[in-house]
């Protein structure tokens, strides 16, 4: 509950600094929304000139597409600042000041990095969801779709994970934004479905680096019903993932020394 | 404006690059992921439709359209609006403009100098990798000479639609936003995402009129042998057409901008 306090203090102090630049600001909601368009328009494009994603009609990869960009918009939220902020602190010897703090320190710089522009993504999102979950005849209120929900919910402890690994490896390392692309670049596989790759990405993309939970399995539920191999395969993987990135973080936190780098 | 002086910054970009030599490597690892993701996809949408030719590729071609289409992203790199608007912001704008050098032709230098670092660190590698991994062919001699003046030209019209976003920020004040959707916006419409002849007949027409495409698309194109050789002259020559163009513009834009310059931070 206070860490809730903390979210809506610091999103409240994040906007007014925002409108001081007022223009900027709805540019910036407006430009998320052009920019989240593109990869839709490309799959039109792709489906107009050829037959598409084999087993994938335009509307189910549509609803691939808008799964995929509610779970990179509550990601930008929640998570994608996190790593950046922290290696900044380390970097210039502030991080102490969050362990004297009454929270936990992963907790409230989680809470103080909150971006609430990604919820405009999770907006498009959902319409784009909404709208090809109509045009497929699938319910919207169903059983799948507390799955589908819940599954969503486990994509972004995906990229939690790997943000709290990254942070976690600047207390190590000193230097670590570039593992932030690294991951970044990771993500781009779960922009097509699972099926196009290999036997070996599939099975990386399931276990060792979850990302196929952002926007495949989900999908998957949607489309072709609730089983229990894809909930194993969705939930599973993402709970180990989630676990090793807090143990790391413990580590981390041991290995601390304050000094900057 | 000598060269010694142009290439006294180029070394400032240089040096700024080399101190990001484990990004660096790290994108290196990184860079080919896009390539495997596309060669799955065309693999696979080939094998599905049981054809030859997808609107005039090959499979092969496509491959080498992504692999190519990555060599001229790292040539036409820029992150000049972001310079600017930094510049601008925190007040620092007149310590750029008290040098003897103008304000554009500064960034231009030191964007050179970092993208040469990529060029040698970078594009080497991703030939080597596109040669080896994706069965890449080498151009004909003509095509290569021509691919590489073509991502020289891109080079300057890609700064200079950049560098004219940055420009809006004497206006706007703040341009993340503008920023943001400025790498997918270009890269889209130059065809990093999609080679244009994949999109709609009306769509092409229209970005014919548009610069983004001889960023990136025209390059490409050049280097697959697609072009004849009088085609090719025209296309290098729309390419300095629209440099002509967009320079004239910040020409334009910069006198306007500098009137409106303060000195204080925004």
């Amino acid at each position: 509950m206070k860490y809730l306090k903390l979210i809506t203090r610091a999103a409240s102090i994040w906007m007014s600094r925002d409108f001081a630049y007022k223009g900027d600001f709805f540019i910036k909601i407006f430009a998320l929304i052009i920019a989240d368009m593109v990869g839709p328009l490309t799959a039109f494009f792709l489906y107009q000139s050829t037959w598409g994603i084999p087993g994938w009609s335009f509307e189910q990869f549509l609803l691939f597409q808008g799964t995929l960009i509610i779970v990179f918009g509550l990601a930008r939220t929640f998570t994608s600042t996190f790593p950046w902020w922290t290696l900044n602190a380390i970097n210039e010897g502030e991080f102490d000041q969050y362990l004297v703090k009454p929270y936990s320190a992963l907790m409230y710089l989680l809470a103080l990095t909150v971006d609430h522009y990604g919820l405009g993504e999770v907006l498009v999102g959902i319409i784009l969801v909404v709208y090809s979950m109509v045009q497929l005849g699938i319910a919207i209120f169903s059983f799948s779709t507390l799955f589908y929900v819940l599954l969503i919910i486990a994509a972004v402890f995906v990229h939690l994970g790997a943000s709290i690994m990254i942070a976690s490896m600047g207390f190590i390392a000193v230097k670590s934004e570039a593992l932030i692309h690294l991951f970044m670049r990771l993500t781009d596989f779960a922009r097509y479905p699972l099926t196009v790759y290999g036997f070996g990405l599939r099975v990386f993309l399931t276990f060792l680096i979850p990302v196929a939970v952002s926007s495949f399995y989900p999908a998957e539920i949607l489309l072709r019903g609730v089983s229990l191999k894809v909930l194993f395969y969705g939930f599973v993987p993402v709970i180990v993932f989630f676990a090793i990135s807090l143990y790391i973080w413990k580590i981390a936190m041991r290995k601390y020394t304050s000094a900057g780098g | 404006m000598s060269f010694q002086n142009q290439y006294a910054v180029m070394r400032v970009g240089m040096k700024i690059w080399a101190s990001y030599r484990f990004e660096s490597l790290i994108h290196l690892f990184s860079a080919p992921i896009s390539l495997v993701i596309y060669y799955f996809l065309w693999n696979s949408i080939f094998a599905y439709m049981g054809v030859e030719i997808v609107r005039g590729f090959t499979l092969q071609q496509m491959i080498d359209y992504y692999v190519i289409g990555m060599i001229v992203g790292f040539v036409t790199w820029s992150e000049v609006d972001k310079w600017v608007e930094n510049d601008l912001l925190y007040g620092r704008a007149i310590g750029a403009l008290l040098k003897p050098v103008s304000f554009m032709t500064w960034y231009m230098n030191f964007e050179a100098g970092i993208n040469i670092m990529n060029i040698l660190w970078q594009m080497v590698p991703v030939f080597i990798i596109g040669f080896v991994f994706f069965g890449l062919g080498l151009a004909p001699a003509f095509a290569f000479v021509a691919f590489i003046i073509s991502i020289i030209l891109a080079f300057f019209i890609y700064f200079g639609m950049t560098y004219l976003l940055g420009l809006c920020c004497f206006w706007l004040k703040k341009i993340t936003g503008l920023r943001r959707v400025r790498r997918v916006l270009f890269g889209f419409l130059g065809g990093s995402f999609l080679p244009l002849t994949l999109f709609p007949e009306s769509v092409q027409t229209f970005l014919h009129y548009l610069p983004f495409e001889y960023t990136r698309f025209v390059p490409i194109m050049i280097y697959l042998d697609t072009y004849t050789v009088s085609g090719t002259i025209r296309v290098l020559a729309l390419q300095v057409m629209w440099i002509i163009g967009i320079y004239a513009l910040i020409h334009f834009v910069w006198k306007r901008a500098y009137k409106r310059f303060t000195s204080v931070g925004l």
